[in-house]
């Protein structure tokens, strides 16, 4: 979540408070357009009494599971409260509280209420159902919250929110909550839950941004992006070797292909030419899984942001990755000037 | 009633609170007035947290002139937690900082928030504090020269203090050159005392300090009623993201109670080495003097206190739904206490 939220912080630096709002707002609708109704069912709640109920369940259940702290109120059948706490992805992640919120505008903290909220009654054949937004973290709210209800006349599709600000709704009782589906599940299926969370927002953004702002401009923000965060995690993502010798390029291929696994994907690693160059066969890439392909552009620039990071430990490396047919690709490994 | 300045505080508890302070008010002003205005900020503010080392230390340094500069600096980096480097090479003395940038002060090191700052804010960052040393202990003849920036996509900030640079602007000047020497980090990285912690507390120079220089910085540049609205939504922002790591930090896991909630905020100003007063009751009251957290600072606006108590009221209702704070009148004997009562009437605040 660390690299979705750097992503936006890039893109605010390159383009601007409108252009991440707007960002936010698209792959929002994208990541709603892709799992929303599949969810409802997947979560059981097509049996729920009413839309207000099935929605405010499906965002407590998807995004719990995501590991967002919520709350989650019935205040009435069709007034249902949710609260988003933080620290949640903005930021840097909902485990990795940081102070980077205080950088986001107001149209940031409406724009994925717009781009999902407002947009479920139009999905679920529901003009009446709409979202009250009461508290934005971007205006200094302690949280994100409001409540789904229903308007008293038909609103145009993709525009059930409202904003309504002084609002604060009942307190919430955890043992009033609905039980979430994933309460039982073994950490490792947990764990699986998180990362395909963060993974599908992080590729909603990634596939989003070049339709926002041009495919080199979209280039410019990923690498800098992705260079800047594993820069500042460099003990995470290029590690001192235990044994303390210099790092080959054997090492800073076993770095990249970590970071490829990170995505639950299996990568086959390749030695050539005597050691001399790396091959890091990967036939699917879980982030462009759920989209209709790869965007061969991106992946080029979290290569070029590769190479950077690996030349913390390894001076004169370079990355850089071809695809293989819709979704596999083949990064290499090798030497190059720095 | 009792009346308690807390011993020394770990690196690992001061630094994110004081360091992602100072972190949310940089990026507070970018939000509200955007980067050229924070770099304004970070000019004046950098000014006046160097002259004040410089004139802690007496203008001592050791060795060349080169060397002071570079020792003064990373003695200066060291007191605020910053991991640094430093080392002669061909003439020059180079800083060198790996790893967490001035901006990513968090529980978890390594926050992805310097990936929104512009090249010329982090530039005006090291002009403003390794420049002003340059300055002033090498007059016109030394200057810094800013090499690596991780707003620009290099792995780290670095930049070397030399005699004999031209060009530039007061004692500092950012070159994309990159010397051979540093191209490979791992001499940098490889060095224990590069990641030795930093002190906390009272030190003038601190963390802490310099959050109180920032907010008379932005105070008075754009009025205390601007000034304070940062303030506010920093410490809404940084309260509400640390909201599950905090109280367990302070040692006061359970907020439920105002008492609870009293004990919470005495302790946060007492990372600072703040002596607070504590009075127990059905509506606790916390008093503090923020002239003598911040000393050499000058007098507070009204509106910076008032701005700091609606932030905490705001965020105690993620501890218990109904927990709120607000000033209190001080004391008749000494009016310049800053006084805060605790109830749970809210939320709402």
């Amino acid at each position: 979540m660390g690299l979705c939220s750097a992503l936006v912080f890039s893109c605010l630096r390159f383009h601007g408070q409108s252009t991440i709002a707007e960002l936010e707002r698209r792959s929002i609708r994208r990541h709603q357009g892709k799992h929303f109704i599949e969810g409802i069912r997947k979560l059981g709640l097509e049996s729920e009494h009413n839309d207000v109920l099935r929605c405010a369940k499906y965002h407590y259940f998807s995004n719990t599971m995501g590991g967002l702290p919520m709350d989650y109120v019935e205040e009435t059948p069709t007034k249902v409260w949710i609260r988003y706490l933080a620290p949640y992805w903005m930021g840097d992640s909902p485990i990795e509280p940081s102070a980077g919120p205080a950088v986001l505008g107001s149209a940031f903290g409406r724009a994925p209420y717009f781009g999902w909220h407002a947009n479920n009654g139009a999905l679920l054949g529901n003009p009446r159902l709409v979202f009250v937004h009461t508290q934005s973290l971007c205006d200094g709210d302690p949280w994100d919250a409001g409540y789904f209800t229903m308007a008293d006349h038909d609103l145009p599709a993709g525009e059930g929110y409202w904003r309504r600000v002084g609002e604060w709704g009942p307190r919430f009782f955890p043992e009033q909550a609905p039980s979430v589906p994933h309460g039982d599940w073994p950490p490792e299926r947990r764990s699986k839950a998180l990362r395909s969370y963060a993974i599908d927002f992080t590729a909603s953004r990634l596939a989003t941004l070049p339709e926002l702002v041009g495919l080199q401009a979209a280039e410019r923000v990923v690498e800098h992006a992705f260079t800047v965060a594993m820069s500042a995690r460099h003990e995470a993502f290029v590690p001192k070797r235990p044994d303390g010798a210099p790092w080959g390029l054997a090492d800073a291929a076993a770095a990249v292909a970590d970071f490829l696994t990170m995505t639950g994907d299996h990568v086959d690693v390749e030695s050539a030419d005597g050691g001399r160059r790396w091959f890091i066969h990967q036939s699917a890439f879980r982030w462009w899984r759920s989209e209709s392909q790869r965007l061969p552009d991106i992946d080029a620039s979290i290569a070029r942001a590769w190479t950077r990071v690996l030349r913390i430990r390894l001076p004169e490396v370079r990355c850089r990755v071809d695809s293989v047919g819709d979704h596999g690709a083949r990064w290499c490994i090798e030497g190059g000037v720095a | 009633m009792t009346q308690s300045a807390r011993g020394s505080v770990p690196p690992s508890i001061y630094t994110p609170i004081w360091g992602g302070l100072n972190a949310a008010l940089v990026l507070s002003c970018i939000r509200s007035h955007g980067s050229e205005e924070a770099e304004a900020v970070e000019h004046e503010l950098g000014k006046r947290l160097t002259a004040f080392r410089l004139h802690e230390s007496g203008l001592r340094g050791t060795g060349s002139v080169l060397q002071s500069c570079a020792n003064l600096q990373v003695a200066s980096d060291r007191r605020q937690g910053r991991p640094v480097f430093s080392g002669a090479h061909e003439g020059a003395v180079w800083v060198v900082y790996p790893g967490a940038h001035w901006l990513s002060h968090a529980p978890q090191p390594g926050a992805t928030m310097p990936t929104v700052i512009e090249p010329a804010l982090q530039a005006a960052h090291y002009q403003s504090r390794h420049g002003e040393i340059a300055r002033r202990l090498g007059g016109g003849d030394v200057r810094f020269v800013l090499t690596h920036s991780l707003a620009e996509g290099d792995p780290c900030d670095a930049g070397y203090f030399a005699s004999e640079v031209t060009g530039g602007v007061e004692g500092a000047e950012v070159s994309r050159s990159k010397p051979a020497w540093l191209v490979d980090m791992t001499r940098v990285l490889d060095d224990p005392a590069v990641f030795e912690p930093a002190s906390t507390g009272r030190d003038g120079g601190t963390l802490s300090h310099e959050v109180g220089l920032r907010i008379q910085v932005l105070c008075e540049r754009m009025g205390p009623p601007g000034g304070s609205l940062l303030v506010e939504h920093a410490l809404r922002i940084l309260l509400a993201g640390y909201r599950e790591w905090l109280p367990g930090a302070l040692d006061q896991p359970v907020v439920r109670t105002p008492d609870d909630a009293a004990t919470l905020y005495a302790r946060f100003w007492e990372t600072a080495g703040a002596q607070v007063v504590v009075s127990r009751g059905i509506r606790p009251v916390v008093s503090l003097r923020l002239a003598d957290l911040w000393p050499d600072t000058g007098t507070f606006p009204p509106l910076v206190s008032q701005a700091i108590v609606r932030a905490w009221s705001a965020s105690l209702s993620h501890l218990d739904f109904n927990l709120r704070c607000w000033i209190a009148s001080p004391p008749e004997e000494d009016q310049e206490r800053f006084v805060v009562e605790f109830d749970a009437g809210g939320p709402g605040t």
